[in-house]
């Protein structure tokens, strides 16, 4: 029988994840999720189990949504499933449960599992506690949230580093958790793991108040310009997870919805004059109408 | 109002029909906008605000001629107009496999 134990994780009001894995990929996990350990789980919480079980019924064959060698995602059913030659996972975004089931896989290809599928996994099972996960920077100036969606390459983490060298407060550098609630969105830092050389979050659980969408130029100057809902949904969109997963799908699409039309949206085109891009994020936070008290 | 048949796309609706959203789909107002989610494919269309005002009554009881007099009412606008636009609407959103008939 293999040994392993169980890791609760508070990422914020609502959200915990409970692990019982084997203790090699529990450590792992562990290292991974290291911010969030300490945090005392509320007893209220009912945590997202992630669990060495295989799926309660038979996976029916899917196609593939993303393919990034080594790693397979599929969609089955209602499961989404993430495959190493040697690990596999799958998730059950509407019921909040996944398993990850080990075939003798090396430390190299936990690593890797770790790496590429750990975090879109936990970013599917957020929606069944009312989260949501984006792929995106979060930075904090006076107060107020800042939310850099983007594919990789966009800038997000050149912005993020501009952002804290000029001593402004910063969430992380690449994931950001949303909370959707009736008094508007909260965002919370979801660093990568232990030995990232990112800083770590200055700032955490803070109002969102304009999404910025940025995208790294040749010319000389930096510039901020308004970004019509479409364009700034669709980018959103595009980070948020795979939206063909079943039922809790719709939530989170109704979720990204609502998030891109609460607060106003921005292009943010760096030039190779990066101080310039934390003064444009800083005068954008000091001219963002706050919401009535 | 006739019982009126169309055909819109090689697809014939008549008034009396009734459409159900699809269970692959999902629907969230946006500014000036209604979105469409296909849950089977990712993507998404925005169908307008009288769009999503239909959208919201696909629910496998009422007829489209229910759905005619609503909107006629709502938007202020002849039943005619109303009813070629609903017919174009659903005959795309059963193409699309975003409602079925009930």
């Amino acid at each position: 029988m293999t040994a392993g134990g169980s890791l609760h994780l508070q990422v914020g009001p609502g959200l915990v994840f409970r692990f019982d894995l084997p203790e090699r990929l529990l450590r792992r996990v562990e290292r991974f999720l290291g911010y969030f350990a300490g945090r005392e789980a509320s007893p209220a919480d009912e945590p997202v189990r992630v669990t060495s079980a295989p799926p309660a019924a038979e996976v029916p064959a899917g196609g593939a949504l993303l393919a990034e060698p080594p790693l397979v995602v599929r969609r089955a059913g209602e499961l989404i499933l993430f495959e190493l030659p040697r690990v596999k996972a799958w998730c059950d975004s509407a019921g909040g449960r996944a398993g990850i089931i080990l075939r003798q896989p090396t430390d190299a290809e936990l690593d890797l599992f770790i790496g590429l599928a750990l975090a879109p996994m936990l970013i599917e099972l957020a929606p069944s506690r009312g989260w949501l996960g984006v792929h995106a920077a979060g930075v904090a100036i006076d107060g107020a949230g800042i939310l850099l969606p983007g594919p990789s390459g966009a800038g997000k983490s050149t912005i993020f580093t501009q952002v804290h060298r000029a001593g402004h407060g910063v969430l992380s550098d690449d994931l950001v958790w949303l909370r959707p609630s009736a008094d508007g969105v909260t965002m919370h830092a979801f660093p990568r793991g232990a030995g990232e050389p990112m800083p770590g979050p200055t700032a955490d659980g803070v109002a969102l108040r304009a999404i910025v969408c940025p995208e790294i130029v040749d010319s000389i100057d930096s510039r901020l310009s308004p970004l019509a809902f479409p364009r700034a949904l669709e980018v959103l969109i595009g980070q948020g997870g795979f939206l063909t997963s079943g039922a809790s799908a719709g939530d989170r699409f109704r979720a990204l919805v609502r998030v891109a039309r609460s607060v106003p949206a921005f292009r943010l085109e760096a030039g190779p004059r990066r101080q310039e891009v934390s003064a444009l994020l800083a005068d954008l936070a000091a001219g963002i109408e706050q919401p009535p008290a | 109002m006739s019982n009126e048949t169309a055909a819109s796309g090689g697809v014939e609706i008549a008034l009396t029909d009734r459409f159900a959203r699809a269970e692959t789909s999902a629907g969230e107002s946006a500014p000036g906008d209604y979105l469409i989610l296909d849950l089977a494919t990712g993507r998404y269309f925005g169908v307008g605000e009288v769009g999503g005002f239909i959208w919201d009554r696909l629910d496998g009881e009422r007829d489209l001629r229910a759905i005619v007099r609503e909107v006629s009412a709502h938007f202020e606008v002849d039943q005619e107009s109303a009813s070629t636009d609903l017919i174009e609407l659903v005959s795309w959103l059963h193409e699309t496999g975003l409602a079925t008939r009930s």
